[in-house]
């Protein structure tokens, strides 16, 4: 094995004819960098969503569909009927009832319609809201009218001037309300309640008092520490499907969703995988075409290496050896293209960015091995030609 | 001829023929060649156009297989060898200057004539170094990193001779190497050969339709209808 020559020969030719090298590379490197891209965003994704449901707690959990949301008045289960569910339910630690509705809200003049969540004292502690500015609600300010603001609200004010958020009035219902916190924003694509970033949040029994609505839309609970979470799941179902008979309570566990979520990401990133490997497959036949081009154009230079006494081994090692480089070249172009991309996507859709090591060796290995597969047959064409027959070619 | 009989030839055909099929057609092109070269001659090949030269010198550089016939190079037996072992042959035995002096365009002159050390496997200081002496004793040393494409017909086919001679092989096989030149550097080229016949003692053969070119030769082949027609001494 004369590699050192192959590799000076491949150079060469490559580096002579770079139009022809730039478009044999562009096929590898789009299908590298969409694997990569492909690959990166997957396991970004996968960090990103784990690090959102990591923030919120494994032991969080959230009961829903136990409420006729379009009708107003008494609900199926009232906040004094869930009194009694913790001593049922004695997996559950922390408990957290609240009620969606919805209102105008008029601040400065200005009125927008947003959603309004009645919430109990620990609303804030079991969803670990953030609280920017201010306070959040407590139990003392049950039928008090004060509220925490959501990140839109906060964001609507902010554009109409209004900075100093915390101690100015809303009117909610007709009724002025002090704003006393204004909430984080919370990550999205969790199991918490979607109101808390759009709406107001309110004391529930201040809701309850000012529109006669008394209807628990949704529970937020964590459950104690080391409780088997499907038989626990199991458990506090029963009990729902007691209290609620018009319809089948939801239950839905922060785990068991990161166990769904993990097995639908190793989904996506084996179909991103496949997507890409076909965009390679596609760009190696393109390499393997520029070879055998290559091979019919340069058939006079082989013929003459023959008449030098390069034997077949030595024409198919130098011609092996240029697909190699090309798709390797195409393969660092894709690399560098590829993270570039999962970089701006990661960007634009604000997840924490980070390179995926594995993508760089897979695309890495996988250029080489495109390059191998897909340059050995123009190689073995080229070597087997009859060198009187190359030399005749002109 | 006495001196002849008792040396092994360095090639040694007899009875080779060609065909060549054209359509449905056979085409007998070479029809019974027998031809022997001994070491330190300097033999001329002439004949018609498209009298079968080349074809016979490419036989003869193992670059081509006769259709029938025995080739012995340098006594050993060749038609069969396999590819590997002609190509062996050609790397190490034979040193080929063409026509259209057939340089690799990307490579310079000096690495062009260390072409054939490398494929022997020699290392690419060791080659570049011999493949500069050569090109100085070819009398082009200034222009060893010159491209092909930078030099004139005169000086490419100067370093296809030193590339010939790079590998230091038993016969040099010349197919009209002053053809694509012009008399003066034509006459240049083939007094180089002389010098080399004469002064390092290489075995040359050399196809040549030029009459004042073979008649500088001491032995002369004139290939008629696919037969070597006339073998006869030049007198110098
Ligand atoms: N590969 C081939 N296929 C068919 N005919 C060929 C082939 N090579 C040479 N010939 C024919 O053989 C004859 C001799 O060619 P060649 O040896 O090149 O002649 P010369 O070198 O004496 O001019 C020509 O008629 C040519 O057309
Ligand atoms: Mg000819």
């Amino acid at each position: 094995m004369k590699l050192y020559l192959y590799f000076r020969e491949a150079t060469r030719s490559l580096l002579s004819s770079l139009q022809r090298t730039f478009l044999a590379l562009l096929g590898i490197a789009i299908g590298i960098a969409s694997v990569i891209a492909m690959v990166s965003i997957g396991a970004i994704v996968k960090e990103e969503a784990l690090r959102q449901f990591q923030e919120l707690g494994t032991d969080f959990l959230v009961i829903s569909n136990i409420a006729d949301e379009t009708k107003t008045g008494k609900g199926i289960i009232q906040l004094e009927s869930t009194v009694s569910i913790p001593r049922a339910c004695p997996s559950l630690r922390e408990f957290s009832p609240y009620a969606v509705t919805f209102s105008t809200v008029i601040c400065s003049g200005k009125s927008w319609g947003s959603s309004i969540l009645g919430v109990t004292g620990n609303f804030h502690a079991v969803n670990k809201l953030i609280i920017d500015k201010g306070r959040p609600l407590s139990e003392i300010d049950q039928e008090m009218k004060n509220c925490v603001i959501g990140n839109r609200i906060a964001e609507q004010m902010r554009q109409i001037g209004i900075s100093n958020m915390v101690g100015s009035k809303l009117l909610i219902f007709d009724h002025i309300f002090t704003i006393v916190g204004v909430a984080k924003l919370a990550s999205e694509n969790s199991l918490r309640p979607q109101e808390i970033n759009e709406g107001v949040m309110v004391p529930y029994l201040t809701l309850k008092r000012i529109t006669g609505t008394d209807q628990v839309t949704g529970i937020v609970a964590r459950l104690k520490k080391n409780v088997n979470v499907a038989a626990a799941v199991e458990q506090i179902q029963g009990v729902f499907d007691q209290i609620v008979k018009e319809r089948k309570p939801y239950i839905q566990t922060a785990s068991e969703l990161i166990g769904q979520m993990n097995k639908q990401m190793n989904l996506l990133t084996l179909f991103l995988g496949i997507v890409g490997c076909i965009a390679l497959v596609v760009g190696g036949v393109g390499v393997m075409n520029v070879m055998l081009v290559s091979v019919a154009e340069r058939r006079r230079e082989i013929g003459i290496r023959r008449a030098l006494g390069a034997r077949r081994r030595d024409i198919q090692g130098q011609f092996i050896v240029e697909a190699f480089l090309l798709c390797l070249f195409g393969g660092i172009a894709g690399i560098a293209l590829g993270i570039v991309g999962a970089y701006g996507i990661s960007r634009f859709q604000h997840w924490s960015f980070f390179i995926s090591q594995t993508s760089i060796l897979l695309g890495f290995g996988v250029s080489a091995i495109v390059g191998l597969f897909f340059g050995f047959y123009p190689a073995w064409q080229a070597s087997k030609l009859r060198p009187i027959e190359a030399l005749r070619a002109n | 001829m006495t001196e002849e009989l008792n040396k092994t030839p360095v090639i040694q055909l007899r009875d080779i023929k060609k065909n060549f099929r054209v359509g449905i057609l056979d085409l007998p092109v070479l029809k019974g060649i027998d031809l022997s070269i001994y070491k330190g001659e300097m033999a001329a090949i002439t004949g018609t156009s498209g009298g079968g030269k080349s074809t016979l010198m490419n036989i003869i550089g193992l670059l081509d297989e006769p259709s029938s016939g025995a080739y012995s190079f340098e006594g050993k037996e060749v038609i069969h060898l396999n590819d590997d072992e002609l190509s062996g042959i050609r790397n190490k035995k034979i040193g080929f200057v063409f026509q259209q002096f057939n340089l690799l365009p990307r490579l310079s002159a000096a690495e062009n004539v260390a072409m054939p050390l490398l494929y022997r496997g020699e290392s690419i200081r060791g080659s570049s170094m011999i493949a500069r002496t050569f090109l100085e004793k070819v009398g082009i040393g200034d222009r060893a990193d010159h491209n092909p494409t930078e030099l004139s017909g005169g000086q490419q086919q100067r370093v296809a001779i030193a590339r010939a001679l790079a590998g230091n092989p038993s016969i040099i096989l010349a197919d009209e190497p002053t053809g694509a030149l012009d008399t003066k550097v034509g006459q240049e080229i083939m007094d180089l050969f002389l010098r080399l016949n004469k002064e390092d003692g290489i075995t040359i053969v050399m196809i040549t339709h030029d009459p004042r070119i073979a008649a500088q030769c001491e032995k002369c082949f004139n290939i008629c209808d696919g037969l070597v027609e006339s073998k006869s001494e030049a007198v110098s």
